[in-house]
């Protein structure tokens, strides 16, 4: 690839230009290949493992990437030609994805411990991707120590870019979610290497890797615990944080295009719309997926992908809180998000766990102007000593402080069962733009058959033992009428019940309306600043 | 131990005059929507104007008149000591759409959910509280919950019929469990202690964002007295820390019992009013764990919304590491650190390392101060550890135990000026109430 050196004129002795050229071109060759060293480089791949080049160079589109601070160091003085080892334990700069611009920046781990993350590397690509309204992506492969002792400045221990004046740590604290940012978990991470695990939009893991803040050392006996221990993906999943697991790198750099294939470069940019000619026909089979008695479990997710696109539903955080389903698809090409319940688990009730789940999901979709689709069957939230334990009330309060947010269209189907404070929080307080019910939907405070019992209480208590069955059922089936959806239809609380054939069309159709016509945000959201898990 | 007896129950108009300046209650006479209308004929509404130590509040009946306050830019304080609505509307039949929009005070909570922050709000729980009255301490910056009523989602009889779970309204919502779980800021043993509480809340707060922050007169001179004088070589817990640093007898917990290794609270130092946040180092060696990082952003968005400076005094090994994983709540606690507009001082007592790191360590802004006390020491564990009077780090300076006190009056007094108007911050106020 490198164009021949030569000045032209054929002669032997080459001149100063194309021997400074040569000088850098050599440097370039050293550090690139051999990074912290051949033994380290020796010893990342007799683990099964990739260097930082490696994995950029499997990763981005290819022949894309352009180096950034390839000769930054932590070395306190430059005084041979082979110096080093160079790279500053970030190897990043600027690449494509799928032909869309991004930036990368991956922890070197060839380097020793103390140096990584010390020249401020990381905050310097982050800052470049801000500037340039791009995605944003670190692969987290180590156990950094942030340099406490360092000053400011330019490179070099010394004058390492750390704590202080021009801070390498808090260049995410303050992002706010203007642009996209990934984190892939490739290999042990502990120390600054993990920071942005927690403020990322998208956490990957991959398996057997371990995650965590402290490092092992400091983590004490628990780190080494095995299995189950600290950071490990047991631990990150069951806590919600983590996305996506994957098996491979491959894997996670997959998953990492798909996210990142529904999302704008940037906070406000243009939504990346794509086959807007897929058909919108009626769709006869969609019905026939929902049991109409409401204490039937189904599969959402199968009603979920009829709505979208074909193919096109991203499932996020597949085992966390699995009674709600957070993901994203597109309809008519436009990137949704989807937000819904599944009755599959604990009949589509909601936990704490779950308000937490659809809250951090619910912020990055506003943040990122990507309208909502809302699917709702559920019972309600989940009561028990133990939700209240949880904190349920805050945790409640939270998610519908999130949705009153919002500031992106946002369209709520009540497909089975709406009840309670649940069907208030998801569509009733008007956070929806556009409110439909099935013809089949229950909208009620409180399952019917509860409900009878909590209101009639005094009458039950008059009857004799063997009548109060009969009242019960009779009260509720009372109760049961007025849940139609007509009910809820005469005074706009749903705005329209559609056919559940006509759902896709209908959804399709007011988003592409909404996109064509809401003016572009002029302030960002107040979700944009919301932390990404609380 | 002995049983909670159940508590005595006042009217609301009772609490209403126990807890406002006296003859100052103004019950509002009409409300400003037919449901409240018919709801107020059954007596239990009730609610007004009034004023606490002379500044303007409206009281009312869980949410139920909170629009009043936050169109007049002054504090909303909730009584919650009812069922919920589900069962006021059932029993008087209203519709489909009033038993589930109306059951949850629908408008008042969207209003309260998109408030921002503007005016605070505070709940007091003096009876079982289930629905609309417990919804809305989930809003609200400041709860009291009295011992022996309930705060839940819904009620131990619904409970009962719907899932079949018995419990009685202790093991539900009792106290114990909100101080556990960090739901009561305050938990009272007495009617009075609720009253005393809530004046003393609002006592450190402006009326309304933007509003003069309530500096109090410094008492005795020309500042006022610490609780206690605080020695070089002594090693102090949180407590005897906080009595040191801040006006005697003005420091104000919040959610004690509930992550105890970091105290938090409001205090005065000179009679101006700060959030406090401090770890101590004699709960758990002062490690933060998760609860603390909740508890931590709790207290820093309602100062940076209220205009309230921060002053945190660190001596903590940093997070939790054995907790599962803490790295989300560490950051979202730095973030809540890095965003907060306020002033923010720091005091290094002893060390300084991990998420107790991660506080001091974001950039600063010009009205903020970093003290540390000589030998402490900072560091993301013991491998990157720096003494700080080998300057290494970016303290500001190093102070006297004795004399960090007057450092930090002279600095808030420089930044604040003469007649401090609360300066709220732009983005946590909008973050979420409850943590």
């Amino acid at each position: 690839m490198t164009t021949p050196l030569t000045d032209g004129t054929g002669q032997a002795e080459v001149s100063d230009e194309i021997r400074t050229v040569q000088r850098l071109r050599e440097l370039r060759e050293h550090v690139t290949t051999q990074m912290g060293g051949p033994e380290a480089v020796a010893a990342i791949h007799a683990a099964g493992r990739r260097t930082a080049r490696e994995h950029i160079a499997e990763f981005v589109d290819h022949g894309s990437f352009g180096e950034i601070g390839t000769f930054a160091t932590f070395v306190e003085k430059v005084t041979a030609p082979t110096p080093g080892p160079y790279g500053g334990g970030i190897i990043g700069g600027h690449a494509t994805l799928d032909g869309r611009p991004v930036t990368v920046a991956v922890d070197d781990d060839s380097v020793t411990a103390p140096a990584r993350r010390s020249t401020g590397k990381a905050a310097r690509l982050y800052q470049m991707a801000l500037q340039q309204r791009r995605p944003y992506i670190e692969i987290l492969q180590g156990d950094a120590v942030p340099d406490l002792g360092s000053r400011p400045g330019k490179t070099g221990t010394e004058s390492a870019r750390t704590f202080g004046a021009e801070p390498a740590f808090p260049y995410l604290l303050e992002r706010q979610r203007a642009i996209p940012v990934v984190s892939m978990v490739l290999g042990d991470t502990s120390g600054a290497s993990s920071f942005s695990a927690g403020l990322c939009d998208f956490l990957v893991q991959l398996e057997g890797t371990r995650l965590s803040l402290a490092r092992p050392a400091a983590a004490g006996a628990e780190a080494a615990a095995g299995a189950n221990g600290s950071g490990t993906l047991p631990v990150t999943v069951a806590s919600g944080e983590v996305d996506a697991v994957v098996g491979s790198p491959d894997e996670a750099y997959a998953v990492t295009r798909r996210f990142l294939s529904y999302l704008p470069s940037y906070a406000g940019g243009p939504l990346p719309v794509t086959d807007a000619d897929v058909p919108l026909g009626y769709d006869d089979k969609i019905a026939q997926l929902v049991p109409a008695r409401r204490s039937r479990a189904y599969d959402m997710k199968a009603v979920i992908r009829r709505i979208c696109d074909d193919g096109s539903f991203f499932e996020l955080k597949p085992s966390y809180a699995r009674n709600v389903v957070t993901g994203f698809g597109r309809l008519a090409g436009i990137p949704v998000g989807v937000l819904a319940n599944a009755p599959m688990r604990m009949a589509g009730g909601l936990t704490p766990e779950c308000c937490l789940k659809a809250v951090s999901f619910v912020c990055m979709c506003d943040a990122f102007g990507i309208p909502l689709l809302v699917l709702q069957d559920t019972p309600g939230f989940l009561v028990s000593a133990q939700a209240e334990r949880d904190r349920a009330i805050v945790r409640v309060m939270t998610l519908l402080q999130a949705l009153s947010l919002i500031t992106v269209p946002a369209v709520s189907v009540v497909i089975r069962k709406a009840f309670g404070l649940a069907f208030v929080i998801l569509d009733g307080n008007r956070a929806v733009d556009l409110s439909l019910a099935w013809p089949g939907a229950e909208i009620g405070f409180m399952d019917p058959p509860v409900a009878a019992n909590v209101l009639f209480e005094p009458q039950i208590k008059q009857l004799p033992e063997e009548e109060r069955a009969a009242f019960l059922a009779a009260k509720a089936a009372e109760l049961g009428v007025g849940f139609e959806p007509y009910g809820v239809a005469t005074n706009l609380t749903i705005d329209e019940i559609i056919e559940p054939g006509e759902t896709r069309s209908v959804v399709a159709g007011y988003l592409r309306a909404s996109l064509a016509s809401r003016p572009p945000r002029t302030a960002p959201s107040p979700l944009a600043s919301w932390p990404r898990w609380y | 131990m002995t049983t909670p007896t159940k508590p005595a129950r006042p009217t609301l108009r009772e609490h209403i005059e126990r807890l406002v300046d006296p003859g100052s209650f103004v019950p509002t006479q009409h409300f400003s929507d037919a449901r409240d209308q018919v709801m107020d004929q059954s007596g239990e509404y009730d609610g007004g104007e009034a004023t606490i130590e002379g500044r303007p509040v409206t009281v009312g009946l869980s949410g139920h008149i909170v629009m009043r306050a936050l169109n007049r830019r002054h504090p909303y304080i909730a009584i919650s000591s009812g069922t919920g609505g589900l069962a006021r509307g059932g029993r008087r039949n209203l519709g489909v759409l009033d038993t589930v929009w109306g059951m949850s005070g629908g408008p008042m909570l969207a209003e309260m959910a998109s408030r921002h922050r503007d005016v605070p709000v505070v709940s007091a729980i003096v009876h079982h509280s289930f629905g609309d009255s417990s919804f809305f301490t989930g809003m609200s910056d400041y709860v009291v919950q009295l011992k022996g009523a309930c705060m839940a989602l819904t009620g131990p009889r619904v409970l009962a019929i719907g899932t079949s779970e018995q419990v009685t309204m202790e093991e539900l919502g009792g106290t114990d469990v909100h101080r556990r779980n960090g739901q009561a800021d305050t938990i009272a043993e007495t009617l009075d202690e609720v009253y005393a509480a809530i004046r003393g809340f609002l006592s450190f707060l402006p009326s309304a964002a933007g509003e003069p922050l309530p500096v109090t007169e410094p008492v005795g001179g020309p500042g006022s007295q610490a609780g206690r004088s605080l020695d070089n070589g002594q090693e102090y817990g949180a407590g005897e820390l906080i009595d040191g640093l801040f006006d005697g007898g003005s420091f104000f917990e919040l959610r004690r019992g509930f992550a105890p290794s970091l105290v938090t609270g409001l205090a005065r130092l000179d009679g101006i009013p700060v959030g406090v946040l401090a770890s101590d180092p004699s709960v758990d060696e002062g490690y933060y764990s998760a609860d603390a990082c909740l508890k931590a952003t709790r207290l820093i968005c309602t100062c940076d919304a209220f205009g309230l400076p921060l002053v945190f005094v660190v001596d903590s090994p940093g997070p939790r590491a054995e907790q599962g994983s803490v790295i989300s709540r560490a950051m979202m606690l730095a973030q809540a650190v890095q965003l907060a507009e306020v002033p923010k001082c720091w005091v290094i007592t002893g060390q300084a390392r991990g998420a107790g790191l991660l506080v001091t360590g974001p950039a600063r802004i010009a009205t903020d101060l970093v003290i540390a006390w000589p030998g402490a020491r900072a560091g993301f564990d013991e491998s990157g550890s720096s003494d700080a009077d080998e300057h290494h780090w970016a303290a500001d300076g190093v102070a006297s135990p004795a004399g960090t006190r007057r450092t930090l009056v002279t600095h808030l007094r420089a930044v604040l000026g003469a007649s401090p108007v609360s300066r709220p911050g732009r983005i946590l106020r909008t973050w979420p109430v409850g943590f």
